[in-house]
């Protein structure tokens, strides 16, 4: 049985990066993704570790590509979402939603911004 | 044009950082860096990269960390038990039963009986992680044990040889606790240096040993058949430029780990006669032994996690070790010349490199030519057409470098530095061999292959044995330099006189050097002969209501010897003078050792004695702090029971202190003797005196005049 875990920030970031990037889930524009949304730079390496972990928990999935002479010969490892990690998305979102509009005067405020 | 990302920080991320992302992590880091990100952003990259790895390499392994640590926690008291087996009587019945090769089967027991410690451990951990659930995979297992003694062997080694080298005055009188739990719970100096080798064993054979469970969360190095069963991917493939890397890498790491054992072969074997069996059988173990440490250190290369060998190799293993011996069968002839500063050295190792070069060009060219790539560059008569390489011609800085080693190489020769000028011989031959040989092309069959690479290993290793024998022969013949420490004595006046039936060299008068000796051993002046009847010092002592101290005019010998030597061996020199009138200098690196020993003519019962004070006569001109022990002992050689009675700092020497003496300085140190000592009674007592960096290599001048037993 899978452990029934909540999201981090970060992790909830990669796989909602993921998710929107679609086909084209692999290091790179997943990086710049999150540093085009947060307002600052992200390791690559701190990228691949988190996305490993959620591999292991078998949220995403991972596949290599061709190599390409640009990036010298290395392959591509293109990220892919599971049933699963798009249930704990929704789970995590459904979450903190509830938490969000259970606060008073944040609810407040956003009401009278909207 | 394209950049190149920062060559270091690359093979930083190929080597330092670990997991299979490894080839999309680079090419993700390239891929950037070659759309405009600076070096300083690839650097950041890396080091991150690395960190990140290191930190879950180290996660996943927690339990086993602290596991480890435990476990060698109990380490000193498993040294206790073996030593009880080590000294057990029956053993000196089976080395002389063995004859000259007695020490193998010392070194196999040895290591069977250090070994069982670990094997206990892993198995213990293994056991315990079972009990918990975790799965192992068996072959992991299985390669931990056999690990585990190949790792404890040169650790231990190496922390003897360090502890010995540097802190030698002090690690020989360091003792541990008695009772085994004492043990376990010490956490001094010594105990922890027993540990560390116990530890690095235990942590190098558990590393790979990570639960299934682990690796499948993506925390673990990805290694082994499993990792692969699992995804299912296809095995990578090694390209020529991975290969050769690896291959120079581990033949590298072969002439080292063979240069070391020569070097700790030479250390602590001594000889001290000289026949041509032992001399040859000596250089046959010598060679032997430096063939066995260069294929430990390349197995390990071989089958690190990091190899691409370990899966796939390019060629057998045994054919690798065959073709690299016939280099690193030099390696011990080479460390024992250079330990004697000759220049013999230079052409041994040139002689051994080209050898390796030449061999390993014939063996693995097939290998980079199944691969695509040319490894080597081109020869005569395989270049292209002279038109075809007008545009691209390259410079080549080969020769220039030849030249250039050859010259440091004879400047290192004549300032006696030996290993630089043997690694600067080395590196000639090796640009020289690698410019000037013919790969061979065509693959040849395995058996022809290692037909050709036994054959050159044969002929390397006769040759060998006889260059190490010559090179042994050399040492016993300038006075053993090589084979034991050198200690140089010179005397200011005509107070050096040979009268030792080991020493060459004979008193010419003031200001001459005696070059050499394994060790000196100096006795006072003979006073005028007087006749006294034997002290009973008990007796003298046990006087009621005595209050005077008993008073012992030092007559004994003051002993210069060199590591790992205790005592002086039988080619010691003897001579009659005081430290205060002779210079006594080691010729080498091995850190000088000095003491002054007086024998009583009676046993002193321990609990009659209060204080012993030290008087000692200070004439050393030489800043820097001297320290002063004080050791009783009782027994026969061999058989001693000792009590440490601990050390103070000499004062005239600390300093703050410290002043120009035109006449030796009197000084007193007093000692205290505990009231509940186990040594019930001493018949020697043993001045120790322990300097610091500065006194290391030349002995104190300080004498000592006497001694001064307290009742108590």
């Amino acid at each position: 049985m899978k452990s029934r875990g909540y999201l981090g920030e970060f992790e909830l970031m990669l796989l909602l990066a993921v998710l929107h990037l679609g086909d084209e889930a692999y290091g790179v524009p997943i990086s710049r993704e999150l540093e085009r949304h947060r307002g600052r730079g992200v390791s690559v390496g701190s990228v691949y570790a988190a996305l490993e972990r959620l591999e292991g928990k078998g949220l995403v999935t991972s596949t290599l590509g061709d190599p390409t002479p640009e990036r010298g010969g290395k392959a591509k490892r293109y990220f892919r979402m599971t049933k699963e990690g798009l249930r704990q998305v929704h789970e995590t979102r459904r979450v903190l939603t509830r938490l969000w509009q259970e606060l008073p005067e944040m609810k407040l405020a956003v009401e009278r911004e909207g | 044009m394209r950049r190149e990302p920062p060559l270091a920080a690359t093979w930083m991320l190929e080597h330092l950082s670990s997991g299979a992302r490894d080839e999309a992590l680079s090419g993700d880091l390239l891929e950037e860096f070659c759309g405009g990100k600076a070096d300083g952003w690839y650097w950041r990259q890396v080091l991150a990269a690395c960190a990140v790895s290191w930190l879950r390499s180290l996660r996943v392994r927690l339990q086993m960390l602290a596991f480890a640590m435990l476990w060698s926690m109990a380490a000193p008291a498993w040294n206790r038990v073996c030593d009880q087996v080590d000294t057990a009587p029956v053993w000196e019945r089976v080395w002389q039963m063995c004859g000259p090769f007695w020490w193998i089967l010392a070194l196999c027991g040895w290591t069977l009986l250090h070994a069982s410690f670990l094997w206990a451990g892993i198995a213990v951990y293994v056991l315990g992680q079972k009990a918990c659930g975790h799965r192992f995979q068996e072959h992991n297992i299985r390669r931990a044990v056999w690990l585990a003694p190949l790792i404890l062997l040169p650790v231990y080694g190496s922390a003897f040889l360090v502890a010995s080298l540097y802190w030698f005055s002090w690690f020989a009188h360091a003792r541990l606790a008695d009772s085994l739990a004492d043990r376990i719970v010490d956490v001094r100096l010594l105990a922890d240096l027993l540990r560390i080798p116990y530890l690095a064993a235990l942590l190098g054979a558990l590393w790979g040993v990570v639960p299934l469970q682990a690796r499948r969360l993506g925390w673990a190095v990805p290694e082994g058949a499993e990792t692969e069963a699992e995804t299912g991917a296809e095995a990578p493939s090694t390209d020529s430029f991975e290969t050769r890397r690896f291959l120079a890498l581990m033949t590298g790491a072969g002439v080292l780990n063979a240069m070391f054992a020569g070097i700790v072969l030479v250390r602590f074997s001594g000889l001290h006669t000289m026949h041509l069996t032992v001399l040859l059988a000596r250089a046959c173990g010598f060679v032997a032994v430096g063939v066995f440490a260069g294929a430990v250190g390349a197995w390990i290369y071989w089958k690190g996690p990091s190899s691409p060998f370990r899966e796939h190799p390019p060629l057998p293993f045994g054919l690798f070790v065959l073709t690299c011996a016939s280099g690193w069968v030099w390696a011990p002839a080479m460390t024992i010349f250079a330990e004697q500063a000759s220049a013999a050295a230079s052409f041994v190792a040139a002689a051994g490199t080209f050898l390796l070069v030449v061999g390993a060009r014939a063996a693995f060219g097939p290998v980079f030519a199944s691969c695509g790539a040319s490894a080597f560059p081109a020869v005569q008569g395989e270049a292209e057409l002279f038109t075809d390489v007008l545009g691209n011609t390259r410079i080549d800085f080969s020769g220039a470098a030849i030249a250039l080693s050859l010259y440091a190489a004879g400047a290192a020769m004549l300032t006696h530095w030996a290993y630089t000028a043997a690694g600067l011989m080395a590196l000639a031959a090796f640009l020289f061999a690698w410019r000037s040989g013919g790969a061979q092309k065509e693959r040849a069959t395995e058996r022809d292959a290692y037909r050709r690479a036994a054959l050159r290993l044969a002929g390397s290793f006769i040759v060998a044995i006889l260059v190490t024998a010559w090179a042994l022969l050399d040492g016993f013949a300038h006075g053993d330099r090589g084979q034991n420490a050198a200690v140089g004595a010179s005397g200011s006046h005509s107070a050096l006189a040979h009268a030792g039936a080991g020493s060459k060299n004979k008193a010419q008068g003031g200001g001459y050097v005696l070059a050499g000796y394994e060790s000196v051993v100096l006795w006072p002046y003979p006073e005028k002969k007087q006749i006294v009847a034997p002290v009973r010092f008990a007796e003298l002592l046990l006087i009621p209501g005595n209050t005077q101290p008993l008073v012992i005019r030092f007559s004994g010998s003051y002993r210069y010897v060199q590591q790992p030597n205790k005592a002086p061996g039988p080619l010691a020199h003897v001579a009659h003078g005081t430290p205060l009138g002779v210079d006594i200098e080691a010729q080498n690196r091995a850190p000088l050792s000095m003491d002054a020993h007086q024998e009583l003519s009676g046993p002193v019962p321990t609990a009659l004695c209060r204080e012993i004070e030290v008087e000692i006569a200070n004439a050393d001109n030489r800043e820097g702090p001297v320290s002063l022990a004080l050791l009783l002992s009782d027994g026969p050689a061999g058989h001693q029971r000792t009590l440490y009675l601990g050390e103070q700092s000499i004062a005239s020497m600390e300093r703050e202190h410290f002043q120009f003496k035109s006449a030796p300085i009197r000084e007193r140190l007093r000692f205290a003797v505990p009231a509940e000592a186990k040594l019930r009674r001493f018949s020697e007592m043993t001045v120790l005196l322990l300097p610091e960096i500065e006194h290391r290599f030349i002995a104190p001048k300080i004498a000592v005049v006497g001694f001064e037993i307290f009742p108590r």
